[in-house]
């Protein structure tokens, strides 16, 4: 099995001996940019192309990594490196893409406005001396924005084809009332406002559509917030059939206070209010029984059997349904007949009748802990 | 032979023929949780999630082949602050039975219902939680860095109003704790493919332990306040391990990347001194040595951005199971039952952590805002208590019997970034974590009170 140390040594020499391969482009960015300023363009160049290949984009803040940014103007450089080789026109166009990413206000403003004025010189000179003017790489040509023709605004049509915007249709006024009021009254309120709306594009003064409108909207509120009642009434049960009593009380009260005279809420709050009582008579009864039989068992533990037996006896009438309390009896019971042999055969007894009813109310082998062995054996033979 | 006489023979036995039987203990290594956080503010207010992005000086430590984004050289430190801790626990009704075997304990002092409390807290600390300096070569990126590991100091206290080991007696236990592991680390990083990073991490680590914890015992006349009374376990050790984090970093595409680091943390051997300060004729003293395994870490995450966002989903699972050769077979209220170390068993199983966290960034003109916030879910190092010969009923509610349940973390963060140079603050708000057991008799509740971190930090680049 190979050590840690020669793995690490050979993930160190794996890594000390693989090229650089798959740079990022902001480091093929970097490194290109560096070999372009030392007069290597050849290598600079090829950099370059492979940031591009990442980044197409001259961007005065391109993001990096982290929280970093940078000034990333890869086609100046490409720019400068045609520039020396006398290649005017792509110069120009390189120069141009660095200009879409705003290398005028970058860090580099003033070596750009000292290079354009060559490079437009370059440009010109070249073009008047290659008649007609060859381009071996064809600038982009910039791209007219189209000419947009806004038609004039169309009339929208109403909801029937009956609807014209003449002002004086009477006629198709009250057609269109018609159909809005038919629509009213079919619970339809989309479509009857629709309708009254294209009364009121015909005739903005129109009365009846106004008043319309107005039934619509009071006719829509108003089926909301029964929707809404209802829903919330529904709120209220599915909490009272979840147990969560308490979640259905808040809610009916806030219902009572929006609605104060509806039957069904007043109801809800009713039944609410008899099923909180129940869980609180079931509660106390619970608690009324736990402090009993706590109050068994530390006299038990505590070693005073005559005080466990009274108190056992006192509980018994208030949790009847205690196994602990039948089965610490008989456990007292027991204690006492092994300690006193007066009227042992008594509370041998009893034991035995406490320890029946202890496991008729529960099969429990989960019994408490400490109890004598000998006190145990009486109550698996009872 | 008197009855005293015959116990102080067994009491002896046991110290002098096993040196298993030493107050080391669970108690001190459950009162502190392994600062384990990712370095960094921008990490931490990502949730602490950065095992996938990677993208800064920190990753020395987080992923560190992540070190092979960056391209200029950078130093990064990072100032945290952590406000005080604690756990406070109370259980009433605790079924005591006296298990002392020695025929001259006293007639009806064999059974008791006893009150525990108990309070860890870990003391605030301030510190230069990391420092790092990257960098990047043609091939290959290099860094060093310093990081705390663990910077913790805890009290501990707690009393039991009878202990079935000491004839029903009342008996507390106090003291305090301080662990302290710096790692000093050397990272490679390099790429493997156009898509692949690797980088490793060699680190020294630098651990030291110093503890004093006392447990004293009801004695007739003598007030119960005083401490060491009974016996006394003391800890002083430095020590030097060798520790190593990998990592792998692959960038899917341009908006996505996957990374997973492993780190491994080296074991200390620790001595502790427990002595018997009160025995008859004079100090007992028994050293034994215990195993601090520092627990190693497998982590992997996901990082997406797009548009100046990025939401960054860490999963690491943390082998806390390596700390339980701590143990030595004895905790302080169990002094004098000879149990051997194989028999008082202890638990600490490993934890699942979960970070998640996203950052968006804002490019204007000058600087970079950046806003951050995320969620955390920390497992904890606690010990459970998992076997006794007998005492079960004693030791369970004490330590409990499972798996303590994790910690969740709330972080928020910003930062801004000029130029080179990178300042960023995180704020880690750790919520209260309350358990609560009750039984017919037992009541126990343990709560984990709320915490909170401040994280400051910075980045130069060059």
């Amino acid at each position: 099995m190979i050590s840690w140390r020669r793995f690490l040594a050979l993930i160190a020499a794996i890594l000390l001996t693989v090229p650089a391969y798959g740079l990022e482009w902001y480091k093929a960015y970097e490194r290109g940019r560096d070999r372009i300023k030392n007069g290597n363009c050849s290598e600079g160049q090829d950099l370059i192309f492979e940031a591009l290949q990442g980044n197409p984009r001259d961007d005065l803040k391109a993001p990096t990594y982290g929280t970093q940014n940078m000034e990333y103007f890869p086609h100046y450089y490409l720019a400068l490196c045609a520039f020396q080789a006398k290649k005017g026109a792509d110069a120009a166009r390189y120069l141009r893409e660095a200009e879409g990413g705003r290398i005028a206000s970058s860090k580099l403003a003033s070596e750009y406005e000292a290079m354009k004025p060559q490079i437009d010189a370059m440009q010109k000179e070249q073009q008047q001396t290659t008649k007609p003017p060859v381009q071996t790489t064809k600038p982009p040509e910039e791209k007219k924005p189209p000419v947009v023709v806004t038609p004039p605004p169309e009339k929208k049509p109403g909801p029937t084809s009956t609807v014209d915007a003449k002002p004086d249709n009477a006629l198709l006024i009250k057609a269109i009332l018609k159909q809005t009021r038919d629509a009213l009254s079919e619970r339809r309120y989309e479509d009857a406002k629709t309708y009254a709306n294209s009364i009121l594009r015909l005739d903005p003064a129109n009365r009846d559509a106004r008043n319309l409108l107005s039934e619509i909207a009071g006719k829509q509120a108003e089926e909301l917030q029964a929707n809404e009642k209802q829903q919330k009434i529904r709120e209220v049960q599915n909490a009272m059939d979840a147990g969560n009593q308490e979640s259905a009380e808040r809610l009916a009260l806030a219902l009572k206070v929006q609605y104060p005279t509806d039957p069904r809420i007043e109801s809800l709050l009713k039944q609410i209010q008899s099923s909180r009582n129940s869980q609180v008579d079931v509660q106390k009864q619970e608690e009324a029984r736990k402090n009993v039989e706590r109050d068994v068992l530390m006299a038990y533990y505590r070693g005073d059997y005559g005080q466990a037996i009274r108190a056992a006896n006192l509980g018994l009438p208030k949790a009847p349904q205690s196994w602990r309390l039948h089965f610490f009896l008989g456990c007292s019971y027991a204690a006492l007949s092994m300690l006193d042999e007066n009227g042992s055969e008594d509370r041998l007894r009893l034991a035995r009748e406490s320890f029946r009813r202890a496991r008729s109310l529960s099969l429990t082998t989960n019994l408490p802990p400490y109890i004598s062995p000998k006190i145990l054996e009486i109550y698996k033979s009872s | 032979m008197s009855k005293f006489l015959c116990f102080s023979i067994v009491i002896v036995s046991i110290l002098v023929c096993s040196p298993l039987f030493a107050i080391t203990d669970e108690e001190i290594f459950r009162a502190f949780s392994l600062n384990l956080t990712t370095p960094g503010a921008r990490a931490m207010g990502m949730g602490g999630a950065f095992i996938g992005r990677a993208d800064d000086a920190t990753a020395a430590e987080t992923n560190p082949a992540g070190l092979t984004i960056l391209s200029r050289p950078e130093v990064s430190f990072e100032y945290r602050h952590r406000d005080s801790r604690s756990v406070t626990t109370k259980i009433s009704n605790l079924p005591v039975e006296n298990l002392d075997g020695s025929a001259h304990v006293p007639p009806g002092t064999d059974f008791a219902l006893a009150d525990f409390n108990a309070s860890d807290s870990l003391n605030s600390v301030d510190a230069l939680g990391f420092v790092s300096y990257v960098h990047p070569f043609e091939s290959f990126t290099l860094g060093f860095s310093r990081h705390e590991l663990i910077d913790v100091e805890a009290n501990l206290s707690g009393d039991v109003t009878a202990s079935p080991f000491h004839f029903i007696e009342p008996n507390a236990f106090s003291g305090s704790s301080k662990i302290k592991d710096v790692n000093y680390g050397l990272t490679v990083a390099g790429k493997l493919g156009e898509h692949i990073s690797l980088g490793g991490t060699l680190k020294i680590s630098d651990f030291s332990i110093k503890s004093d914890i006392g447990a004293r015992q009801f004695v007739p006349g003598k007030p119960l306040e005083q401490f060491g009374d009974h016996f006394t376990s003391v800890y002083d050790n430095d020590s030097v391990g060798v520790g190593l984090n990998v990592g792998f970093l692959a960038n899917v595409n341009s908006n996505v990347s996957i990374g997973a680091v492993y780190k491994y943390d080296p074991s200390f051997q620790l001595k502790t001194v427990v002595t018997n300060v009160d025995f008859p004729g004079g100090p007992q003293v028994v050293v034994t040595n215990v195993d601090f395994n520092i627990p190693d870490q497998l982590g992997v995450g996901l990082s997406v951005n797009a548009a100046g966002f990025t939401v960054n989903f860490d999963v690491v699972r943390v082998f806390y199971s390596q700390l339980e050769n701590v143990q030595a077979g004895f905790s302080l209220f169990t002094h004098l039952l000879p149990f051997p170390k194989d028999q008082l068993v202890f638990k600490v199983d490993d934890g699942t952590d979960v970070h998640v966290g996203g950052e968006y960034l804002v490019r204007g003109n000058q600087a970079v805002l950046a806003f951050r916030g995320g969620y955390y879910r920390q497992s904890r190092n606690l010990f459970y208590f998992r076997s006794a010969p007998s005492a079960q009923n004693f030791l369970s509610p004490i330590f409990g019997t499972n798996k303590p349940s994790s910690i969740d973390h709330v972080t928020v963060g910003g930062g801004v970034t000029f130029s080179h140079i990178e300042f960023d603050v995180a704020g880690d708000i750790s919520l209260e974590n309350e358990l609560v057991q009750q039984s017919l008799l037992l009541n126990k509740s343990e709560v984990a009170h709320r915490g909170f971190e401040l994280v400051v930090s910075s980045v130069v680049r060059f």
